[in-house]
């Protein structure tokens, strides 16, 4: 059989440039830079994104969030940014002297802001000479999963409205974290309710929305686990326990030594529930959960 | 070619009335052109922010202060609206908010409190330092900058709203972050900042100074944000409640903006939203009627006029009897002579047009600089 040289030619010349590596144009490789202020929202983002999308989460590992401020440089970083995911809520404090686009910002807790919690006893502190009572909101607002699940939809529409030609894919990957903070919330729900009827303390006031959902009877402390109580804050903790009975006392972080021995001794058994504002070392937000899920299964049972 | 050269030395040779005769016709040309180009351009000037704003919403009052006083920065009455607007039209998702807060002035120059969508909005871009940053930070406008040898770095302070507010509006020393390239708008003449900055002005925020610095007695001559006191810098009451002067507006589609113009016709709103080209329009359409009568006008005179160059030119036809004559005899054809006439009044008429035609050239170029000092 007579085989045309200029055929082979041909063919082999396309098989070159269709193994080759792709051009792309400086547009076509740029991904979309979407800024996220919490965990959980870097979680929701990642996970939505599968690549598409290049998530900053610019929290050093040992920064709570909640208290943390961007330096001058990253703000004009994060005004160059395509979408910034704010939990709101009053969650990030530094917004309100920064400057950021209104049109990139996505406040992901909108959808419920009638919901968001307040901090009943505010904190009177002194500055200028003057005291000053500063009560706000409280901004955990995902250990409500079912809160969690409206941020991720949110998370989902922006994505969307950024980046149209992913929403199929941005959609299916949207219905599979649903359906795990789904199970997550449902597990919580089934935990939580060995304890309808056991109160319980929290170290730190940060578990209110915990509390609303899954119907905890929680009274909140403002210890820190790092810190050893001092005799004030052990005398406050024996007069909560002359009202409210707890067992548990819940932590934000492993407690001081010291610290748990100190409640031990006053019959309260130390749990650590995270509220996952900051990344893990390992794992994240969701992972965090199933923790604090096993924790309290294991200290409810 | 020998008609025209002759008739090109008569005129030189007769200087002052061939001068005279131009002026005529240049003016009589030049002025109802100039006029049109003028018009045409005032109109396009003013029409073109107002056509690049989509959207404009305010306190119920003129809607043609609100156009003024938004786009063009004027000194005019603005009552106050809520802040909490810009947060129901961002959940309405039915455009792009952009607060403005133009309350305030630094000598006479507008302090424009905003966010940075208004930069991005009108294309507004750095040539010098950065955006703003933080809390009392700003950027200035080209004009602003060079006329006030404003640098990233320098300060920039905010004026009382009127020389007796002693016991009210306390001074806001700004940061300067950087410098707007110049776009020939009001925005060169301004100085934007964020709009919490301008409520740092109004007295609604405020941080907390080292008193310690101050003698028994003294107080500080004007509010500044640092780097060591912006975290005692807070706002006190609701900030949807905060004042705001106006908010552009960008629907997101045109379904979207007729929604919005629909959502704030109704009787008991006390907001109005706008649309500034329509504005615009409206008030130009009352310039054109006035523009149609003075055309008008001007060419009744320039026809008087072109009647008196005819009158002129007759009169000299019948005053060079003698000089048609003796070209006659020297052999020259009375139709060459004729010509010849002809062509010193047409020489007169294209010079007197040419002139016309470059001094309108010359308007049509400088104008729009003239007209944006003077119009807004």
């Amino acid at each position: 059989m007579e085989v045309d040289m200029r055929w082979i030619f041909l063919l082999l010349m396309v098989g070159v440039l269709g193994c080759g590596p792709k051009a792309t144009t400086s547009t076509e490789s740029r991904k979309p830079v979407v800024y996220v202020t919490n965990e959980p929202l870097r979680c929701f983002a990642e996970r939505l994104a599968g690549g598409d999308f290049e998530i900053v989460f610019p929290v050093p590992k040992d920064e709570d969030p909640e208290d943390w401020k961007p330096e001058a440089a990253l703000i004009q970083k994060m005004q160059q940014a395509d979408l910034i995911l704010l939990n709101g809520g009053g969650y990030e404090k530094w917004l309100k002297k920064a400057s950021l686009p209104l049109a990139t910002q996505v406040d992901t807790s909108s959808a419920f802001k009638e919901k968001i919690l307040q901090n009943d006893a505010a904190v009177t502190h002194s500055h200028g000479g003057k005291e000053h009572a500063h009560s706000g909101p409280v901004g955990q607002t995902w250990l409500d999963l079912q809160l969690a699940i409206q941020q991720a939809k949110a998370v989902e529409a922006a994505l969307v409205r950024l980046k149209p030609e992913a929403a199929e894919a941005i959609r299916e990957r949207s219905k599979k974290l649903e359906a795990e903070l789904l199970a997550l919330d449902t597990e919580m729900e089934a935990v939580t309710k060995l304890a309808t009827q056991k109160p319980i303390i929290a170290s730190h006031p940060v578990y209110g929305y915990w509390a609303r959902r899954y119907n905890v009877n929680l009274k909140s402390l403002h210890w820190e686990p790092d810190d050893v109580p001092t005799e004030a804050q052990l005398a406050e903790l024996n007069k909560l326990l002359a009202t409210h009975p707890a067992k548990v006392l819940v932590w934000e972080d492993e407690p001081n030594l010291q610290a748990a021995e100190l409640v031990k001794a006053l019959g309260l058994t130390s749990i650590v529930v995270r509220q996952c504002g900051n990344t893990p070392d390992k794992g994240d937000f969701l992972t965090l959960m199933k923790k604090n899920i096993s924790a309290l299964q294991a200290a409810l049972k | 070619m020998h008609t025209l050269y002759l008739a090109w030395r008569y005129l030189l040779h007769h200087r002052f009335k061939t001068l005279l005769l131009v002026l005529v016709v240049a003016v009589t040309l030049f002025l109802p052109a100039g006029l049109l180009v003028l018009a045409g351009q005032g109109e396009a000037e003013l029409t073109a922010r107002a056509n690049a704003t989509p959207c404009l919403l305010g306190a119920k009052g003129s809607p043609l202060e609100l156009t003024l006083g938004s786009l063009y920065f004027r000194n005019v009455a603005m009552p106050a609206m809520p802040y909490g607007e810009v947060d129901q039209l961002e959940e309405s998702k039915l455009g792009l908010p952009i607060p403005l807060m133009l309350r305030y002035r630094s000598q006479d120059d507008p302090i424009v409190g905003t966010s940075l969508d208004y930069l991005r909005f009108r294309k507004l871009t750095i040539i010098e330092g950065n955006h703003f940053t933080r809390l009392g930070d700003c950027v200035v406008g080209a004009k602003v900058a060079k006329q006030r040898g404003l640098h990233s770095g320098s300060r920039v302070l905010s004026r009382p709203v009127d020389a007796f507010d002693v016991a009210g509006v306390h001074p806001l020393n700004m940061r300067v972050t950087g410098v707007l390239a110049a776009t020939g708008t009001p925005d060169d003449e301004a100085i934007f900042c964020d709009v919490r900055t301008t409520w740092v002005i109004a007295g609604l925020g405020h941080g907390h100074d080292n008193v310690t610095k101050l003698q028994p007695g003294q107080m500080a001559p004007y509010n500044e944000v640092t780097d060591d006191n912006i975290d005692s810098f807070h706002f006190h009451g609701d900030e949807a409640t905060f004042p705001i002067s106006a908010i552009v507006v960008v629907p997101t589609d045109e379904k979207a903006a007729t929604r919005l113009l629909g959502r704030y016709r109704k009787p008991d709103s006390t907001l109005q939203m706008i649309e500034p080209g329509v504005v615009m329009g409206e008030l130009l359409a009352t310039v054109v009627r006035l523009k149609k009568l003075a055309l008008t006008a001007l060419t009744l005179v320039g026809l008087c006029s072109l009647l008196l160059v005819g009158l002129v030119l007759l009169l000299s036809y019948r005053q060079r009897q003698a000089e048609r004559q003796f070209l006659v005899q020297l052999g020259a054809a009375h139709s060459r002579v004729y010509m010849l006439m002809l062509s010193e009044a047409v020489l007169v008429i294209v010079v007197g047009a040419l002139l016309a035609g470059g001094l309108t050239l010359v308007v049509w170029w400088f104008s729009p600089a003239v007209l944006r000092a003077w119009l807004v």
